[in-house]
This record gives C-alpha cells, sequence and structure tokens, in this order.
C-alpha cells in the first residue's frame, strides 16, 4: 500500500514535460485497461475454472473481441468522449439524451448498485487472502479479525482515492498519479499470476505435457461447454467491458490520446490472453494436490504456500492486493464522479437557490461533494462485505454485477449509432431492463429468503407462476444467469426501440444525436448559446469557482483574444459560451454545466426552433428584400424615363416659345411689307404703271408666303389628327425620287444629286401607296439637304435598298451633320437647326414623320455617317387605313 | 500487346493496399467472433480423460494469440496511414472513397 502511495506520489510530482512523455506512452494507457482484471480475475478465474471448466475464458474472450472490433466500437466512443468532455458512463448518455439529467441519475444509480458488491468482493478478496496468508505463516499473528482488516483496507483505499484522485477537479487533466498506480499494479499482478503458473507446470508438474495430462485427468477435464453459457457470457463480458463505470474511465476519461488505441487494440488482448493462460493449469493442479475442502478460489495463494514457497505466495500475495486495490480506485473515482455531478451537485444547486450565482466557491463543494462520495461508495462496499459475507464464490456477484452494468448497453450503442434513439426510449429502456435485472438475478443472488421469500422464488408473486424470477414467462430450464441476461436485454433493448420510435426527440436531444452518430464527420458543435443577454463578469467569477482562478483566466483572456479585445473579458459569443460549456461539463458534467451558464446567461438554449424561426424569417427578409430591390430597380428606370421625357417636354416647350415669336415674326414681316405697299399703292394715284405694278406683286408674294406658313401648319395639323385621306396609287420609285430632285433643285445646280438603286432592277421597282405625299417628302428632305449642307460642293447621295418586304431611301449629304443633341429633336413640330438659315418654319421633318408613319414606315437620323443622313424606310404596299 | 511503359494504371496502388487493409482490420472482429464459436460447432467429447479441454484450450490460445499477432502486424503497417487522418474516417466511408475513385480513373 506505501508503495501505491509513493508511485502516485511520483508520477504527481513529477515534472511537466516528464509527465508528458511518460504518460503520452500507449503502454502505460494499455495497463490501465487492466482495471478489468479485479481480484476476481486473480483469484477467482481459477476457482471459476475449478468449478466451470474453460468457461472462465469467455470473462477474457468478451473484452478481446471488444479490442478486436475497436474501429467499429472504441474509437468513436473515445472521440465522442473526449470531444463532449464526458466525464462518466452516466454523462455520455445523459450527454447524449439531451442533457437529461434523470437519465444520468438512473445509470448512476445502477452503477452504485452494480458497483457496491463488487467493491465488497475485492475486500473479501483481500481479507481472505490475507487469512490464508497469516494461517500458514505462524510468526505473523492476525491484526484482529477478518473484518478489522477489511475496514482499514478500506480506509486506506479511500484515503488514497481521495487524495490521487481528486487533486485536481478538471477530468482533462487526468488522475496521473492513479493511472502511474494502475499501469505499474497492472505489471506486478502479471508477473505474480505467471511466476505462479511457471511455478506450477514446470515445478510441481514438470512440463507442458505432463501439465496437460493433469488438467485431463482432473475434473476440469470432464466439464462440457455449454454453448448457450459460452456465447451469452462472452458477449455479457464484452458488454460490461464498455459500460463498467471503471472501464469507461480508464478506456475514455484517462484516454490521453486517441492513437494509443492502436497500440491498446492488440497489446490489450494480449495481456488478457496471459492473464489467463496458466489459469486452468493452475486449477487442475491445485484440485490435485489441494485437500478436497480447499477454497479454489485462493489457489493461486495456497498452493505455493503448501510447497513452502513463501516468496512466491508473497507475490501471490501482492498480485491479488494489487487487483483489488486498482479496481477499488478506479470504480470510486468513476461512481464518485457521477454521484457528486449527478446527484449532489445538482441537488445542492437547487438547495441553494441562487444557484451559481450564490456565493462561495463551487470548486469546494465540488471537491468536497467528489470525496464523500468516495468515501460513500467505499464505505457502501465495506459495509456490503460486512451485512453479507455468505457466499464464498466470488465469480458468481462478478457476473451480477456485469449484467445489472450491461443495462446500459442498448442505449449507450443506440446512442452512438441511431440518431433515431430518444431520451424517453434510453429512460424506458434502462429502467425496465434494471427492473428485471433485479428482480431476476439481483434480489436472487442474495440466497434464499435473504432479500427474496423463497415462495416468491419457487412459485412467482401470488403464486402466478409465470412471473417466477428463474423462467420469466414460463421459460424454464435456462441457466439463471443466462435467463436475467436474457430477458433483462431482450425487455430492455425492445422498449428502447420501440418507445425511440414512437417518440419524439426534443431540439437539443437531436442536435446531440447528430453530434454523436456523425462525431467524425464534425467534433464541433453547433448548439448555442444566447449570449447577449450573459454577464461575462459573471461567468468568469462561475468558472473561477469550478475551474480555479488560474485556469478560469487563461481561458477567458485567450478568448477574449481570439475575439481581438484586450483583458479578461470576452464578449459571451455563442462560440465562447459553447467552449466554456465545455469546459465546464468536464468538472460538473454535461447537464450541470448546461444548468449552470443556463443560469446566468438568462437560461434560454437556443432551440432548433427558435433556430428555424430565426431562419424563417431571415428568408422572408431576403424574400422582402429582392421584392424591394426589384421595385426600386423598377422606380430608378422609370424615373430616368420621366426624367427623359421631363428633358424632352422642357426643349419642346422652349422650342415652342421660340417658334412662337419666329412664326409672329414671319407672319408679322409679311404682313407688315402687304400693309405697307398696299397703303402706298392706296393713297400713291400717280404712281408710274411699273412701281404699281412692282408693288402689286410683292403683295401678292408675301401674301403667298402667308398662304404656306398657313397651310403647312394647317397640313401638319389634318396629319395629327388622322383624318388625312391618302390617294394610294402604284408608280415606280425612280420616277418619284426623279419628280422630288427636280423639284427640290428647281433647276439650280448648288446642289450634286446621285441616285443609286441597289440592286440596280430596283429602278422599275414600282410601290404601292401615296406616290404625292411621298414625293412631298423626298422633297423637304432634298430641299434640307440644300439648304443646310454646309460642304463647300455640297453633295447628296441617294440610296435605295430592298429590306424584305420594305423600301429603304437613304439621304446622305456630305456636310457637318444635325449636332448630338439637336438629333432628337429634329423630327419634333417647330425644330429648326439655326434661326439664320432658317427657310421655312421648322415643320418640314415633323410632316415628313407624319406622312411616312401614315404610309405604313419610318423615318429617322442616322448618326455616325458623313454628314447628315435621313433614312426612309416604307412598305412596298401601304397598308390601307 | 505492348504494355504501355511508366508508372502502372494503378495509380494509387499503395493506398488502396492501406484501404484493403482498412477493410481488414473492419472485418476482423467477425474472424474472431467465428473462430472463437467453432469449439461450440465441434461439440468435442468431454468425456473421462479424453483430452478434449486440453485440446480446446490449446485451440482457443492458438486463435487468440494467432488475432493478436495478426492486429498488431496490420495496424503496424497501416500506422502512418492512420495517424495522417485515417483515425477520422467515418465508419461508413469504405468503398465509395476518393481514393478508389482515383483507382478506376484510367477506365
Amino acid at each position: 500500500m506505501l508503495f501505491l502511495f509513493s508511485v502516485a506520489f511520483w508520477a504527481e510530482r513529477l515534472p511537466a514535460h516528464a509527465k508528458a512523455r511518460w504518460f503520452n506512452l500507449p503502454i502505460i494507457y494499455t495497463l490501465s485497461l487492466s482495471v478489468y482484471c479485479t481480484a476476481w480475475t486473480f483469484y477467482g478465474a481459477v476457482g471459476y475454472a475449478a468449478r466451470s471448466g474453460l468457461e472462465f475464458l469467455t470473462i477474457y474472450l468478451g473484452p478481446s473481441l471488444i479490442m478486436f472490433a475497436w474501429w467499429w466500437s472504441l474509437r468513436k466512443l473515445v472521440r465522442v468522449g473526449r470531444s463532449q468532455k464526458i466525464t462518466s458512463v452516466a454523462d455520455l448518455i445523459s450527454s447524449r439524451f439531451g442533457k437529461s439529467n434523470t437519465l444520468a441519475v438512473l445509470v448512476t444509480v445502477l452503477a452504485v448498485i452494480g458497483t457496491t458488491p463488487y467493491i465488497a468482493l475485492q475486500l473479501q478478496s483481500v481479507t481472505l487472502s490475507f487469512a490464508a496468508f497469516a494461517k500458514a505463516d505462524a510468526q505473523v499473528d492476525m491484526l484482529g479479525n477478518t473484518g478489522s482488516i477489511a475496514l482499514a483496507v478500506a480506509v486506506g483505499l479511500a484515503f488514497f482515492t481521495v487524495l490521487f484522485g481528486t487533486r485536481n477537479l478538471d477530468v482533462n487533466e487526468r488522475h496521473s498519479g492513479v493511472v502511474m498506480a494502475i499501469a505499474v499494479e497492472a505489471v506486478v499482478k502479471l508477473l505474480a499470476l505467471l511466476a505462479v503458473g511457471v511455478f506450477v507446470i514446470w515445478g510441481l508438474n514438470g512440463g507442458v505435457s505432463s501439465s496437460l495430462q493433469v488438467i485431463d485427468a482432473s475434473p476440469i477435464g470432464r466439464q462440457p461447454i455449454v454453448p448457450a453459457r459460452w456465447i451469452g457470457l462472452t458477449l455479457l463480458a464484452a458488454a460490461a467491458f464498455l459500460s463498467l463505470p471503471r472501464m469507461f474511465q480508464v478506456l475514455v476519461v484517462e484516454n490521453q490520446n486517441e492513437e494509443h488505441l492502436l497500440t491498446a487494440s492488440w497489446a490489450f488482448p494480449a495481456y488478457l490472453m496471459l492473464m489467463s493462460l496458466f489459469v486452468v493449469p493452475i486449477a487442475a493442479t491445485g484440485l490435485k494436490y489441494m485437500p478436497a475442502g480447499a477454497n479454489p478460489d485462493l489457489f493461486v495463494l495456497t498452493l505455493p504456500l503448501s510447497q513452502g514457497h513463501e516468496g512466491l505466495a508473497l507475490l501471490a500475495y501482492l498480485g491479488g492486493f494489487s487487483s483489488a486495490t486498482s479496481m477499488v480506485i478506479v470504480a470510486a473515482i468513476a461512481v464518485s464522479t457521477m454521484v457528486s455531478n449527478h446527484i449532489i451537485t445538482p441537488l445542492w444547486l437547487r438547495a441553494g437557490g441562487g444557484g451559481a450565482h450564490i456565493s462561495g466557491d463551487i470548486r469546494v463543494v465540488i471537491l468536497r461533494s467528489r470525496r464523500l462520495s468516495i468515501t460513500g461508495v467505499v464505505l457502501l462496499g465495506y459495509l456490503y462485505y460486512h451485512f453479507s459475507s455468505g457466499t464464498s464464490a466470488l465469480a458468481a456477484i462478478g457476473l451480477v454485477s456485469f449484467a445489472g452494468i450491461a443495462q446500459v448497453m442498448p442505449a449507450m450503442l443506440g446512442g452512438l449509432f441511431w440518431r433515431g434513439a430518444t431520451r424517453s426510449g434510453a429512460l424506458a429502456g434502462v429502467s425496465i431492463g434494471a427492473l428485471v435485472w433485479l428482480y431476476c438475478l439481483f434480489l436472487p443472488s442474495f440466497g434464499s429468503s435473504v432479500l427474496m421469500p423463497d415462495q416468491l422464488l419457487a412459485n412467482g408473486p401470488f403464486g402466478i407462476s409465470w412471473l417466477r424470477p428463474h423462467a420469466l414467462f414460463g421459460v424454464v430450464g435456462f441457466d439463471p444467469l443466462i435467463h436475467a441476461v436474457f430477458w433483462s436485454l431482450l425487455l430492455n433493448t425492445g422498449s428502447f426501440v420501440i418507445i425511440s420510435l414512437i417518440s419524439f426527440p426534443s431540439p437539443v436531444e437531436r442536435l446531440q444525436g447528430a453530434q454523436f452518430v456523425n462525431v467524425f464527420d464534425h467534433s464541433d458543435a453547433p448548439r448555442g448559446w444566447q449570449g447577449q443577454t450573459a454577464q461575462t463578469e459573471d461567468l468568469l467569477i462561475m468558472a473561477q469557482r469550478i475551474l480555479g482562478a488560474p485556469q478560469a483566466q487563461a481561458l477567458f483572456s485567450s478568448a477574449a483574444q481570439a475575439q481581438g479585445l484586450d483583458g479578461y473579458l470576452p464578449d459571451p459569443t455563442p462560440d465562447f459560451l459553447r467552449q466554456l460549456e465545455r469546459e465546464l461539463s468536464g468538472t460538473v458534467g454535461a447537464a450541470t454545466a448546461h444548468a449552470m451558464i443556463g443560469q446566468i446567461t438568462g437560461g434560454v438554449s437556443v432551440s432548433v426552433q427558435d433556430l428555424m424561426a430565426v431562419a424563417d424569417e431571415t428568408a422572408q427578409m431576403m424574400e422582402y428584400s429582392s421584392q424591394l430591390e426589384r421595385q426600386s430597380a423598377e422606380l430608378t428606370r422609370t424615373a430616368t424615363q420621366l426624367r427623359a421625357a421631363n428633358d424632352k417636354l422642357t426643349q419642346l416647350s422652349v422650342q415652342k416659345d421660340a417658334f412662337l415669336s419666329q412664326v409672329s415674326h414671319e407672319l408679322r414681316t409679311p404682313m407688315t411689307s402687304i400693309r405697307a405697299f398696299s397703303e402706298i399703292l392706296r393713297d400713291g394715284a400717280d404712281l408710274p404703271p411699273e412701281a404699281r405694278a412692282k408693288y402689286s406683286s410683292i403683295i401678292n408674294e408675301e401674301a403667298q408666303r402667308l398662304t404656306r406658313l398657313l397651310d403647312d401648319l394647317l397640313d401638319l395639323s389634318v396629319l395629327e389628327s388622322g383624318t388625312v385621306q391618302l390617294n394610294l396609287r402604284s408608280g415606280a420609285l425612280k420616277d418619284v425620287v426623279d419628280a422630288a430632285t427636280q423639284s427640290a433643285l428647281a433647276g439650280q445646280a448648288d446642289l450634286a444629286v446621285k441616285v443609286h438603286f441597289i440592286p440596280p432592277h430596283m429602278k422599275a421597282m414600282r410601290l404601292h401607296t401615296d406616290l404625292d405625299r411621298l414625293g412631298q417628302v423626298f422633297i423637304n428632305l432634298i430641299a434640307n439637304a440644300r439648304k443646310y449642307c454646309d460642304a463647300d460642293t455640297p453633295q447628296l447621295i441617294i440610296t435605295a435598298q430592298l429590306r424584305g418586304a420594305f423600301v429603304q431611301i437613304d439621304f446622305a449629304d456630305n456636310g457637318s451633320g444635325v449636332p448630338r443633341d439637336a438629333q432628337d429633336v429634329i423630327f419634333e413640330k417647330f425644330a429648326r437647326l439655326s434661326d439664320q438659315k432658317a427657310g421655312g418654319a421648322g415643320l418640314g421633318l415633323a410632316i415628313c414623320r407624319e406622312i411616312v408613319e401614315r404610309l405604313g414606315g419610318a423615318i429617322s437620323y442616322v448618326p455616325g455617317g458623313q454628314g447628315a443622313q435621313f433614312r426612309v424606310s416604307l412598305p412596298i404596299r401601304a397598308p390601307k387605313l | 500487346m505492348i504494355r504501355p511503359r511508366g508508372p502502372s494504371v494503378f495509380l494509387e496502388r499503395r493506398i488502396y493496399r492501406m484501404r484493403r487493409k482498412l477493410d481488414a482490420l473492419r472485418l476482423m472482429p467477425l474472424l474472431a467472433g467465428i473462430l472463437f464459436l467453432i469449439p461450440l460447432f465441434i461439440q468435442p467429447d468431454f468425456g473421462a480423460a479424453s483430452g478434449a479441454t486440453s485440446r480446446v484450450m490449446i485451440y482457443v490460445f492458438l486463435v487468440w494469440a494467432g488475432l493478436i499477432v495478426m492486429l498488431g502486424a496490420l495496424l503496424h503497417q497501416l500506422r502512418p496511414y492512420l495517424r495522417s487522418g485515417g483515425l477520422d474516417l467515418p465508419l461508413e466511408a469504405q468503398m465509395a472513397s476518393p481514393a478508389s475513385e482515383k483507382e478506376r480513373a484510367p477506365f
């Protein structure tokens, strides 16, 4: 025991880097798994083999199978345990099923019920072995009775566990001292058993083949293998290997590095194989050499003693002691973590009312509750031992314990591999399985009439025979253990699956389910806190109480740095809260950590429904905003159009004003001259006839000009009002162009006009349209060219082309063209390029446009040419109006 | 037919081997389960001094040791692969992995 303390102490005191090097050795992890091999295995396996033959091997084959299947099972379990900071089996299941504390309490109770007899068993083995050792050696006086030895061992172990098991709180730091002590003990027990085995085979039997003969000659050689028990026990051992609290502790919680599994997966089966290698020879030899009444459970010890090898016996004793102590220590740590996290702390938080807010160091409270739990668990084991020292068969209680904790298995595996598994299903499965186990196996295991009346066992409750604990539903002839395992696990799994199928999981459950089942896809949690209301300072105060001040401050300041902030207080973002919750859950368990942060942040974890609602709103907002965007784009377009229209209107209004003054000027100029000359004619009776004729012709000309102006205005108004009468007839395009050219040039040669027809046969092409009006358009265009072309040798090229059912006639001159800003308005009424050259009233092109549109065509100005270029396009047959 | 020179058609031969070894690793528990069940199928005669017990015992231990050696050897070879992220493979990711796509790519 002293040795144990010194090893643990040495390991704890190692400097950090040496510690890291030592504990990063996969072999330490592998050896720590040997906590599976308890005193029951060390002493009991031999007894088991002496009673039931090779069947004891199943207890080792089950875990070996699990290790061979590590890729499927342990890899995922360890990853989940590490990523979710799982502290125990209860924590795993509670965390998976929506952080349900009810479930955690249930599993914890089951673990306590299953572990207590097991601890009692260890104490018993220590006392029995000590007694056997002492009996043989007369010099050693017994330290009082055996009970006081058990008490002394229990107190010592509790002290050790409290000392090294609760040095620090965060499970993440792990119990390096404890693990190292267990690894050392693993070596001790293996060496001890191997030494005894070697002694038996070569020392007593004289070789391998003679040992085999001894085996076959012994009662063991006549023990058949019962298939149901062989298979059932293998599976039971496999299940227990994963779900026993102490195994979960060393497998998952104390795992330093996932890669250690690579070594442990073959090295641990090798360890188990070596542990069981000499069991049968020792048992057979013991049966041969020891007196008939000797307890086969102690052959490992008594066989060397009887042959006078006290040194070997001492080694064997140490091996058995190591097995017992390591089991008690780890089981106490594991179970106390559960009890403390899932029962005591929640109760304390509830009783405290203010929860995490109230003053006082939670750290102290948790440590105290954990120490109390450890002492309680060990004490419970001692009491169990004290009051039930009836049975001497060590193995039986071990299997009962296995079967109890195996009830966790369906919920555990279901939670890891099936997303549809729900909290209600797990609750139903575990509780029904546990009840069946209690009823069929645990209570009857105390012997007849201790906890269960004989009569009930024989006839069933109230005489209902199909409820007999060893023959449920009338199934008789089954081995009681296999019977109980079969029914409890069947009903457990059945109700778990059925209830899961018909119930509906809460949002947190669904998220946790996805995280557990798909742990390799995303090791990061999409489970959020609404941090806006959280007070970071309160969180820091709480975290300091749980993690300790330096660690909490380091955590907070690194989070603050990550957020780009100075000091110790990061913003309570969901990410940070999640990180904090994980850190805390490493100490107090997921459910409690969740509740604590919940109390400070205002207690609302964002549910999936909330997220969905938010997402929905966001989608609606986006939809709405895209609608708005569309509308706004439309409005912008409309506004642009309106602005363009407005510009045009303004321009038109300006032109109109200009035109009105022009018109009044145009009208007044002839009027003035007409009035003046007519007054001269009226008053000057003595005017010579030549002058009279001259004045009269001036009056006539001016009157004609007025008439022309008024004609144009009238013409335009008729065209615009749509009441114009078209005189449609057929004629050659060439004739119309020629006539218009002649008419427009009026015999003057100041504009060179060239006409092209493409293709040439278009010259003969006949149009069916209003030829007079078309001629008017052409005349106007040619006259415009003549009027406005500012080239030195003005030139007009008229090109007629056929475009499908349309004729396209271009009038291109070689002048400077129409300025860009005027191009828009030249077809409007009253538009004129310049006042100086104004020959007409600015109505020409407006009239042209009206005419061409009446004829079913279009007239446009073609920019980008050499000079001004107008394009008239006409249908070959004008549409009937 | 002249074999094409240069690299083999199976570009990812090494990765392919690794994946098949991984398959073997996955199948280990099945093999172990079957082998450990065989003593039941044989139904040896456990008569007095028939030697059945020692034979079954030797069989179980041989199988056990064989499986340990096999798993150890497999993991020894797979170790670099598993360390470089292979441990993160989802359980389902087996045949439809990108590497096996590459293997088929030349066709």
